[in-house]
């Protein structure tokens, strides 16, 4: 088991760094210029009047490098634990991503206990009433949770809730005033918890109800029931401990699902996660804060798939056991 | 084991989620606010790049004079009273001695003296003996200032150090402690006036003094720490989290009465979305350039005030003037004539803007061309000038806001009206900017933003004295035109100024080098429950320089 954990790690290494290096070359290939996209016009006119002025500005945050030696640059600094500076702020970069781990990964974890809580049972629900009216009721929703874009969702929802209903808030960690008030900091994270999880809640429902309507299409299934057992037992004991298998590989796609669905939801409800600085990067076309950002979620996403990987040979004896020889 | 750290690590982060900010926890009234637009997370005048720090720093420091909600009328800040010399170029500053920083160190002529000094020191000249300034945004009055070309400092060889200066600028004398003395090269009628944008902004000298271009960036005071980054304003910084709050306090002690609303949160959004909800359900009290769109909509809302401002920056079209056909003037007019540009005002901007005549900043002369719509007369001019259906290429930024929108109107009507009409978007800023350069690549080019509309010497920039300068953005070129601009700023004489924007006026509307079409309305939506002396400046980044006199009626 150990050694299976080293090998998959030393063989996510060389995956990280094929993912810096195509992720430079996209950053890079990008249009817009970090130095004149937000220069005012006035700015503009003036380092436009003395180029030789707007060349030492390119000089001064190495924009004037080649690519590869751009990106040799800051692979070096990386492994000597320096991200960079970001040029919009003048701040080093790991203390732009640092305070934004912790809002992202709330959200992302509150999410995804709704998307197993509502997801799971839902899927479950409906492969034992296949094509029953609960079925069919479920089936509508989750599609139409699927094709809404998640913006959509959250500014109806804001709307809804936090201006004419004003029982949430519309956005934001916490309420200016209210700032130790752990009532108000919990409300904050329903809506954008929900919307997120809810989508998610929608995909996962349909791998679980696949998963389990084959899983109850089994011979041992038929000899369990004809054992006498009750029909809870039969689904829960027998069909869910199978169905489950191949539902754990599509939670460790939840992630990766997760974080892109942060993106858009972290802006629609302005919320201080890393989402919201990837789009700020992207915009500000700041190369260093872009790989910085894809560098977190690339070891983020790789990690999961690792833990995924290791429930599965967990959960499943057969690939355990078929390993150690 | 490795787990449970990992555990532990990510449990603090989540818990750091649910405390972050609850430091800041206070009674008291709070005034929170947003601009709808960008910001630089930076507070010292070398990155001064946008109007959300002029509004920030108006709250937190001072400069040497301010001005009145028409954005001219000057009246005191640091400087309690000032004269002029005879000649008009020098000025003596009377400091006002009731002011500390909000370290409680007393502010002397000493900190006005540094803050030039130090611009001076750590600016060089470039190799055409220009000033390259260390500012990078915005510029101050400074360059203006005699003595400033000798104080500078020098560019090492790698092309990136400064080495700094160490004379000091003769142009500035400190008489007395309060007492401050500044003498310029040239009599300059836009002087005093511009002291008032926080680009000159004074710093205080006990803390920056040992800072220098290399490491100016990245002090503590630049990149906002509570206590370190001091002013002498009303409002002190409590809290600054880059790209979401800038949290100030209320500074009891500021010479001019302490203010009345106890704290001011200025929230930075992404996405106007949020700020427009938060409008609506009250957790936002004033918010600036709100997009147009939602105008009738927050109007209807009946705690809030919206209003619609005049917008500095506007809309404009340059046009190539030495490729022919468009070096004709009559083919330039008709251009003028063949957009309606009151059309495009009303269905796209639902008439929340203004339509342009010349260049904003100078007044609508009596005798001002207003090249009226009348597709009739365009094709008359363009019989007259020669056209014979040769392509007139619009070059202009793809990713501007409405782009998509606006330009194929304009070509529409550039179209009905006999003009071979292209439109050529570029992906960004950069390629637009290259693209420019090469004078075959357009017959036109569409520019935004600036704010020329705040006086008429700040539209000067956009021309250069040499015709193919691919440095500018016009390739018009005509000596008169600088004479004329010189002239405006030499003399503080209103009629004597006036005359030559008169004359300057009616040049560049006959030769057209550029054809003006709108200024979009800027809203501003405020709680009816701010008060005082609270008002919206035509400049609308500085609103905030009477904030101590606001008032704030506690939440029902």
């Amino acid at each position: 088991m150990g050694a299976y954990f080293i090998r998959r790690v030393l063989i996510a290494i060389p995956v990280l760094l094929g993912i810096t290096i195509l992720a430079f070359l996209v950053v890079s290939m990008t249009p817009g210029d970090p130095l004149t996209a937000r220069m005012d016009p006035e700015t503009l006119a003036r380092m436009q009047a003395h180029p030789e002025q707007m060349e030492a500005l390119r000089r001064q945050y190495g924009l004037d490098q080649p690519i590869p030696v751009q990106y040799v640059k800051w692979l070096g600094g990386v492994l000597q634990g320096d991200l960079g500076y970001a040029i919009s702020t003048g701040r080093p970069i790991a203390a732009e991503i640092g305070p934004r781990i912790g809002p992202s990964l709330m959200l992302m974890l509150l999410a995804a206990i709704v998307a197993l809580a509502f997801g799971l049972p839902a899927g479950i629900l409906s492969a034992v009433h296949q094509y029953g009216k609960v079925d069919y009721l479920l089936s509508t929703l989750t599609v139409l949770l699927i094709s809404t874009p998640t913006f959509v969702l959250g500014l109806v929802a804001i709307y809804v809730f936090g201006v004419t209903l004003n029982v949430l808030p519309v956005g934001e960690l916490y309420t200016i005033g209210k700032e130790d008030d752990l009532l108000d900091r919990l409300s904050h994270f329903v809506l954008p918890a929900l919307i997120l999880g809810l989508v998610n809640a929608a995909l996962l429902m349909r791998y679980t109800r696949a998963s389990m309507v084959e899983a109850l299409g089994a011979d041992y299934i038929t000899t369990a029931r004809s054992k006498g057992l009750s029909s809870r037992v039969v689904v829960i004991r027998h069909g869910l401990r199978n169905a489950l298998i191949p539902v754990i590989t599509v939670l460790a796609f939840l992630m990766p699902e997760l974080i892109a669905g942060a993106v858009v939801t972290e802006t629609v409800f302005n919320w201080p996660g890393l989402g919201q600085l990837s789009i700020k990067a992207a915009k500000a076309g700041d190369p260093a804060m872009m790989m910085g950002i894809v560098l977190i979620v690339g070891i983020a996403v790789l990690a999961a798939s690792i833990v995924a990987d290791l429930a599965y040979s967990m959960a499943d004896p057969r690939i355990r056991f078929d390993r150690g020889r | 084991m490795r787990m449970r750290r990992l555990g532990v690590l990510v449990a603090t982060m989540m818990l750091a989620t649910l405390t972050a900010g609850a430091a800041s926890a206070q009674d008291g009234s709070v005034l929170r606010v947003a601009r709808l637009a960008d910001h630089f997370n930076f507070f010292h005048p070398v990155q001064f790049q946008t109007g959300n720090q002029f509004q920030w720093w108006n709250a937190v420091f001072n400069t040497l004079i301010k001005v009145e909600s028409d954005s001219k009328t000057v009246v005191s800040d640091l400087a309690d009273t000032w004269e002029v010399s005879e000649d008009g170029t020098q000025y003596t500053f009377n400091l006002n001695p009731d002011a500390t920083w909000h370290d409680g160190t007393p502010f002397t002529a000493d900190d006005v003296v540094f803050t030039i000094n130090w611009f001076a020191n750590n600016s060089t000249l470039d190799s055409t003996g220009a000033l390259a300034p260390v500012y990078k945004g915005f510029q101050p009055k400074w360059g203006a200032i005699a003595g400033v070309a000798d104080a500078v400092g020098t560019l090492d060889a790698d092309g990136v150090t400064i080495t700094p200066g160490t004379a000091a600028v003769s142009g500035v004398e400190k008489v007395d402690d309060h007492t401050v003395t500044i003498t310029l090269d040239a009599v300059n009628a836009e002087f005093l006036t511009g002291l008032a944008d926080m680009s000159n902004v004074i710093l205080p000298a006990h803390i920056l003094a040992d800072a220098t271009a290399a490491d100016i960036e990245t002090v503590p005071f630049t990149v906002g720490t509570p206590g370190v980054t001091v002013g002498t304003g009303p409002y002190k910084l409590t809290a600054f989290t880059p790209d979401q709050t800038v949290e100030l306090e209320a500074n009891a002690d500021y010479f001019k009465g302490a203010p009345s609303i106890d704290r001011i949160v200025f929230k930075l959004f992404a996405d106007p979305t949020q700020a427009i909800a938060q409008l609506e359900s009250g957790d936002l009290d004033l918010a600036f350039r709100v997009p147009p769109a939602e105008f009738d909509r927050l109007a209807a809302d009946p705690d809030l005030n919206v209003i619609s401002a005049a917008n500095p920056g506007v809309f404009r079209i340059f046009v190539n003037t030495t490729q022919a056909p468009w070096d004709t003037v009559e083919n330039r007019q008709a251009l003028a004539h063949a957009i309606n540009k009151q059309a495009i005002v009303d269905s796209f901007y639902k008439g929340r803007a203004q339509v342009l005549y010349n260049h904003p900043g100078f007044t609508v002369y009596d005798d001002i061309n207003k090249y009226e719509y009348d597709p009739a007369k365009a094709a008359e001019l363009l019989a007259t000038g020669g056209y014979a259906g040769e392509p007139f290429k619009m070059l202009y930024d793809g990713t501007f806001p409405d782009a998509g929108a606006i330009m194929p109107l304009i070509q529409a009507d550039l179209v009905a009206a006999g003009i071979n009409a292209e439109l050529v978007p570029t992906d960004g800023a950069q390629s637009y900017v290259d693209m420019l350069k090469d004078r075959t690549n357009w017959d036109g080019s569409i520019a935004i933003g600036g704010s020329e509309g705040l006086s008429p010497d700040r539209s000067r920039q956009y021309y250069s004295t040499e015709a193919l300068d691919t440095s500018t953005n016009s390739n018009y070129t005509n000596p008169q035109i600088f004479e004329l601009w010189t002239a405006g700023v030499s003399t503080v004489d209103p009629a004597a100024r006036d005359e030559a924007y008169h004359e300057l006026a009616l040049i560049l509307n006959t030769d057209l080098p550029m054809v003006h079409l709108y200024a979009p309305d800027l809203v501003m939506v405020s709680s009816k429950a701010l008060g005082g002396g609270f008002d919206i400046h035509l400049n609308e980044r500085e609103s905030f320089m009477d904030v101590e006199t606001w008032t704030l009626e506690p939440a029902a």
